[in-house]
């Protein structure tokens, strides 16, 4: 999505005393002990924190993919966790996208089907959703690879297509959970140039949990969570310059 | 019932137990071994109740299978034995006139009373021997004036009351024996069957007419039906009932049939009871009776039935029926077959990493498939139980389908269970599971590590790793070294088993001895690879071990040390060359050796199918490989098709071998084959197709691609509903050729029954004619026509009254001109009058030469006194159970074959006397002509033969047409209103449409259960799609997770898997349909096939689409609660699933 320069100082998400508890029947787990915080419009908010601090779980209430126990989460103005299920997977389909650090290709489509597939979900005709899946792996650098299945890609190349997915519907917000966790160093800082680009040409949301410190730190801000809480927040001057 | 395809019950059940305990022996020696690798088996198995409940379920179908065909025959074999002992009594021998060797006067057809004192005083004080009795019995009408009702043909039986009694045969109702002493005078018993024809009961009066002359009767009680109180199991009768009898004194019955002195059987029983006579255990009696009729020739007697000879009888209809049902249930028992198949392919993709993982570790390929191999069991143990159980209930309820069939016909049918077929079906179950999870587990096993644990896909397996003709030679033998293997451990198997029963014989000692040599032969062989340096005992062991196993110990070494150089080379070409060398061998044999159908055509099919392989071995790509492959073989099975369509030009023309084979001059293959092709072919035909859908059916992706405007929003949905299945072509293709074999087994079971029940009960059935009237022996009927006016008749009008006159195998002989002199062979002559010709419609299925039409022969027999016309069955050379004809049957099989034949010429003589009749056989009669009015069966001729020759004959059938159109109803009407005015004539009348419809429903209700059980299959394809959608929700957790996601509804998620699901279903249904109704349309026009009956191919639409749509509507419900649940997978925890 295309915004203009004012809307960059927008806050595209409002978190207010996110609780997040999991029964699993014989103990209940606080995920989320009262989150709250904000992200701007344009910002890239990296996610940090030990294994098990919530970070994954955070990401997947403010997308919408899991229900919150107690807490706001308001999307661009709409609290989120009050929509049905429908209005929810509608909403993803036209305001979000994805990237995962397994990929999360579907093995049995081609790159170009992988990408449309969000398109074709939401309406749009087949024949545009073919030409904007195109566009998309284009600027991830992937058209020549279009009619490949994941398991002919290499690492990069399907986390190159995991982006162009993201993309593909021009979404206000990128939600990337450990988007370089499972690639290399090189390519892990090609994917993430990619996205540092995505973000300034198209003031792209992005959310990103990483464990990785040299990938927070090309992010605007740093958000370290412990226990479920955020712990602190950081904001890299240099990132926001550069 | 004792014999299965011509082997031993008993040696099959031994056979299977041992197999089932070596298989028991290979899983507690796993057990032992590995306990570990057993439990982990286990575990695997409860670790999902109902994924276990599925796989139990698809696991038992094969078994249930099994046990329901032999439960269902043991129980008809039962019923069979049951009705022949009920019937026979205490009745072991029947020793009658011999008609072979004597003639056939029928008035001479009898034995005298004093070759009867003669048996009594040979025999009187046998200790074999518990009974002797006279019978004189008669076909005669028999009248109940009172009800005017009639039985023109009962049984008229003389018995003698001081004899009879020891054949405990006269028994009332409550099955208590009644005394033979009350029949003084004219008293009479009455059987059941007789009572209920004439509407009889005791105090009631009964006429008898002999020679018009009217005998009264008083009924003093009704007996059962035996062979001494009705006619049937020894003399049979006629008709789908056997007329009931008529039981009186012998005395009384010798004074009025005026056969003073004449007795018709002796009947003899032995020592014993009803069902452990001693007939049953030996024919030690019989070889004394045989003995003493050879010794008195005068007597002119035979032996002309025995009990035993008809419980044998009994039992194989029982076998005919568990053959027939395990042929038809062959499809769904392979079916089943691939459903194991497909559980373990699934399981193991499945596990795939975990194992990847186990090997990593140091599991071995053994360990692993010796896992699979105890979970595998796990299953099938419990489930073959509950299956064999599960097929006791089905048969169970296929005999209750069955009895309520019979019903009518006085064939009692109550379930049996037999504990051996029970042995069987279950060890056949757990053996045959056994081989199929043994298979599945060697191939899962035979994974790549690194690939299994990053779960990469396999490489493409027929692709040659060089591609050169040396590295498929040497891949052959590495293929040959593996055959090699195999066979030796076959022999070895059946070594050790010998051994094993050779020990046992000698008490333990041998025992020990087999157990040593077993010891030496193992030790020897680990020897054989040992690295390190061996030590002095070790050579000594295999010095030993070389010397003793001599042969095999070389081959054994041979192949130990080159095991690891041939497992290096060996690769799908190699497998390829030896199916085509297998294939060309196979083809020749049985086209030109052997002139086996099946290793013909089979041998053909395996040598195309590995021309594709090798292609694709030398790196061409799959999709042109085997679609070009496998649209070959679909036309190979499918011919004459299409040319069927435009020519009548028989299957030989086209057949492509065939017309090679011409084109170079060589011999032409010839090759007959049995039922087993319907099975061969549908596999094979089934297996073709598949190969083509799976390799094309990418195209529906694009036209689902071209037209996702016009679908909306399932467009989604219905792209990866067809995405996955093409993406694990394996799978699909298991699961498609079994949907696909069992809609098709289905589909060519129904259109042959169709076709065949609209041939018998079609309008040809009725010859032209809506009534048929069958006239007395001992009243006779010149013309219809007057004596219904005289009688008043009142029914509905007449059109027409065609006459036959019947002179009946006591009165005619017919010879063919050309055949020896012994060929003198009693017939039925026909004799038909010219308004019989006039209405007729009587289609023939071959036509003489000089007669273009059927219409030319009917008028030959009309004008010309010189020809004759046979049915079906005087030229097909079978007898009615569709057996070989017996010698003693006039045949023209090996005569006339075919259309445009050179006129037969046959003499029809009477014995009595008279000029012989010089006939031209012109044509043959349709068999559906026939197939419900019996009685146009015979030579027909012009009437005036038979007037001239036989006196006007035995007796006459007419056959009326009635005005106009007459609807069912009206016919039974006529029927009625005739037999009504002709009474006291004794003649009986009949619809003949409603003759027809009685017999095409209880047709009908049979095809619907031979139907219903080739539907089991069903249930195995549904249970197949229900296991794959169960574990696509569970394998697919995490690709949900992301569809949900990126904007997946719910409702778009469990559509794509119902999709994906009904893809599978529709595409097997499609082809099933497709293919079921072009081998039926091959099958019914050919007249191999049909024996030459023209059959005008109709394809039963409303029949097959009730059977199209329960096979999808089941697999759709079926798939409709993995669909639901895939819907309801949370996001989330989806996603961080692995």
């Amino acid at each position: 999505m295309t915004n203009n320069a004012s809307a960059t100082t927008d806050s595209i998400i409002q978190v207010d005393g996110l609780v997040k508890n999991y029964d699993t029947g014989a103990v209940q787990v606080q995920a989320l002990r009262g989150v709250s915080l904000s992200v701007r419009r344009g910002e890239m908010v990296a996610v940090m924190g030990p294994s098990g601090c919530g970070k994954t779980t955070l990401l997947n209430c403010l997308s919408g993919i899991d229900d919150v126990t107690s807490g706001r989460v308001l999307i661009e103005g709409t609290d989120i966790s009050t929509l049905d299920d429908n209005t929810k997977t509608s909403y993803r389909a036209r305001r979000m996208g994805f990237i995962f650090q397994f990929y999360n290709l579907l093995p049995v489509l081609t790159a170009v089907e992988n990408v449309e597939l969000p398109l074709l979900v939401s309406g749009t005709s087949p024949k545009e959703s073919r030409q904007r899946a195109i566009e998309a792996l284009r600027r991830v650098g992937l058209e020549e690879w279009a009619q490949h299945k994941p398991g002919q890609l290499s690492g990069g190349q399907r986390q190159r297509v995991t982006i162009a997915r993201a993309l593909v519907n021009r979404p206000a917000i990128v939600w990337a959970d450990e988007p370089t966790g499972d690639l290399d160093s090189a390519t892990a800082n090609d994917i993430m140039g990619l996205m540092q680009q995505l973000n300034r040409e198209q003031t792209l949301t992005f959310v990103i949990v990483t464990h990785d410190p040299s990938i927070a730190a090309r992010c605007h801000r740093i958000i370290h969570m412990q226990d479920g809480r955020i712990e602190r927040e950081v904001v890299n001057q240099e990132a926001r310059v550069g | 019932m004792d014999k299965l395809f011509g082997i031993q019950l008993n040696s099959i059940m031994v056979a299977l137990l041992i197999l089932l305990a070596v298989v028991f022996a290979v899983i507690v020696w796993i057990g032992i071994r590995r306990p570990l690798l057993v439990r982990m088996g286990l575990r695997n198995a409860i670790r999902r109740p109902a994924q276990t409940a599925l796989i139990v379920v698809g696991l038992m179908l094969s078994t249930l299978i099994i046990s329901a065909a032999f439960s269902t025959g043991d129980t008809v074999g039962y019923s069979i034995t049951n009705l022949v002992y009920g019937s026979l009594q205490g009745v072991d021998y029947l020793v009658g006139f011999d008609r072979e060797k004597n003639g056939v006067e029928r008035e001479q057809a009898y034995l005298t009373t004093s070759f009867l004192d003669s048996v009594r005083q040979r025999f009187g004080n046998d200790p074999d021997i518990d009974g002797i009795t006279p019978l004189l019995v008669e076909q005669l009408p028999i009248l109940n004036e009172s009800q005017r009702l009639s039985q023109p043909q009962g049984a008229f039986i003389g018995v003698d009351p001081g004899s009879v009694a020891s054949f405990h045969a006269l028994r009332d109702l409550n099955d208590n024996e009644v005394s033979a002493d009350a029949l003084t005078g004219n008293r009479t018993y009455i059987s059941d069957r007789l009572s209920s024809q004439v509407n009889a009961r005791a105090g009631d009066t009964l006429t008898v007419f002999v020679e018009n002359k009217p005998t009264t009767f008083e009924v003093i009680g009704v007996v059962r039906d035996t062979s001494i109180t009705s006619r049937q199991a020894f003399d049979g009768g006629s008709g789908s009932e056997p007329p009931g009898g008529m039981i009186v004194n012998l005395q009384t019955a010798q004074q009025i049939l005026d056969r003073s002195g004449r007795v018709s059987y002796v009947a003899v029983s032995t020592a014993g009871g009803t069902r452990d006579a001693l007939a049953l255990r030996s024919d030690r009696v019989e070889q004394k009776l045989d003995d003493f009729i050879d010794a008195n020739p005068d007597s002119r007697a035979k032996v002309i039935a025995s009990k035993h000879d008809l419980v044998s009888l009994a039992e194989i209809i029982g076998s005919v029926f568990v053959t027939f049902f395990i042929v038809f249930g062959l499809f769904s028992i392979a079916a089943g077959i691939m459903l194991i198949f497909l559980i373990f392919i699934m399981l193991a993709a499945e596990r795939r990493s975990e194992m990847g993982m186990a090997r990593a570790v140091g599991m071995s390929r053994l360990n692993l498939t010796e896992s699979f191999l105890a979970e595998g069991m796990a299953y099938n143990i419990g489930s073959a139980a509950v299956g064999a159980v599960l097929g006791l209930g089905v048969s169970a309820l296929l005999v209750f389908i069955l009895a309520r069939t019979f019903n009518d016909s006085g064939f009692n049918i109550t379930f049996h269970f037999n504990p051996r077929a029970f042995v069987i079906a279950y060890s056949l179950g757990v053996v045959l599971t056994f081989v199929t999870v043994t298979f599945s587990a060697y191939r899962a096993a035979n994974l790549n590590i690194v690939r299994a644990i990053r779960d990469i896909d396999e490489p493409q397996m027929l692709r040659g790793p060089s591609r050169s003709i040396s590295s498929l030679l040497l891949s052959a033998v590495g293929v040959l070294w593996y055959l090699a293997w195999l066979g030796l451990v076959i022999v070895l198997a059946l070594g050790a088993a010998a051994l094993f029963f050779l020990g046992l014989s000698t008490y333990g000692l041998g025992l020990l001895a087999a157990g040593a040599l077993v010891g030496l032969f193992w030790f020897g062989a680990r020897l054989v690879n040992v690295r390190s340096r061996r030590s002095v005992g070790q050579w000594v062991l295999l010095v030993l071990w070389a010397v003793a196993f001599n042969v095999i110990a070389l081959l054994t070494w041979v192949l130990l040390k080159t095991r690891a150089w041939a497992g290096h080379y060996r690769n799908a070409g190699g497998w390829a060359l030896w199916m085509l060398i297998g294939g060309v061998v196979l083809t020749y044999l049985g086209g030109w050796v052997w002139h086996q159908q099946f290793a013909y055509t089979g041998g053909t099919t395996l040598a195309v199918l590995a021309v594709a392989m090798l292609a694709v071995y030398f790196g061409t790509p799959s999709r042109p490989a085997f679609t070009i492959a496998s649209i070959a073989l679909v036309w190979y099975w499918l011919l004459p098709l299409p040319f069927s369509l435009f020519t009548d030009d028989p299957l030989e023309h086209f057949g492509p071998l065939e017309g090679l084979t011409k084109l170079l001059g060589l011999p032409q293959p010839e090759s007959d084959g049995n039922i087993e092709m319907f099975f061969v072919s549908g596999i094979c035909i089934t297996a073709s197709a598949t190969l083509l859908v799976i390799f094309n059916a990418d195209a529906l992706l694009a036209i689902v691609s071209a037209f996702g405007r016009l679908l909306g929003g399932i467009a989604p949905a219905l792209k990866t509903a067809i995405a996955y299945p093409l993406a694990s072509k394996f799978r699909t293709g298991i699961t498609l050729a079994m949907f696909g074999l069992v809609v098709f087994s289905l589909v060519v079971m129904a259109t042959l029954n169709s076709n065949f029940t609209q041939l018998f009960a079609g309008d040809e059935a009725k010859a032209g004619f809506d009534v048929m009237v069958e006239g007395n022996p001992s009243n006779r009927i010149p013309d219809l026509r007057v004596a219904l006016r005289d009688a008043g008749y009142q029914g509905p009008a007449l059109a027409g009254v065609g006459t036959q006159l019947v002179a009946s195998t006591f009165g005619a002989v017919v010879q063919r001109d050309a055949a020896p002199k012994q060929d003198i062979l009693p017939i039925s002559v026909v004799g038909d009058d010219d308004e019989f010709l006039r209405i007729a419609k009587l289609p023939m299925k071959y036509r003489a030469a000089g007669y273009e039409t059927d219409e030319a022969i009917i008028q030959a027999l009309r004008n010309d006194p010189t020809v004759a016309v046979v049915d079906d069955s005087l030229i097909s050379g079978t007898n009615d159970f569709g057996g070989p004809a017996s010698s003693d049957q006039f045949d023209l099989s090996g005569v006339i074959k075919a259309e445009g034949f050179d006129p037969v010429a046959v003499t029809v003589k009477n014995p009595r006397g008279g000029d012989d009749l010089h006939l031209k056989v012109i044509g043959t009669l349709e068999p559906q002509v026939t197939g419900i009015l019996q009685q146009l069966a015979g030579l027909h001729v012009n009437r005036q033969n038979v007037d001239r020759l036989f006196g006007g004959g035995d007796a006459e059938t007419f056959f009326v047409k009635l005005e106009g159109s007459p609807s069912k109803q009206q016919s039974v009407d006529a029927a009625n209103a005739i037999e009504s005015a002709l009474l006291e004539r004794g003649v009986q009348a009949s619809s003949i449409q409603e003759r027809i419809d009685d017999s095409s429903s209880q047709s009908t209700a049979f095809q619907y259960l031979f139907e219903g059980f080739m539907g089991l299959g069903l249930v195995v394809g549904i249970a197949a799609l229900g296991v794959i959608a169960f574990r696509t929700v569970v394998e697919r957790r995490q690709q949900i997770g992301m569809l949900r996601a990126i904007g997946y509804s719910r409702r778009l998620v469990a559509l794509s898997f119902f999709f994906e699901s009904s893809f599978i279903a529709l595409a097997g249904v499609a082809m099933g349909l497709l293919l079921g109704g072009a081998l039926s349309y091959n099958l019914l026009t050919s007249p191999t096939f049909t024996s030459g009956a023209t059959i005008e191919f109709h394809f039963p639409w409303i029949r097959i689409l009730v059977i199209c749509a329960i096979a999808y509507g089941a697999s759709a419900l079926m798939t409709l609660i993995p669909a639901r649940a895939a819907s309801r997978v949370a996001v989330a925890e989806a996603l961080r699933y692995e």
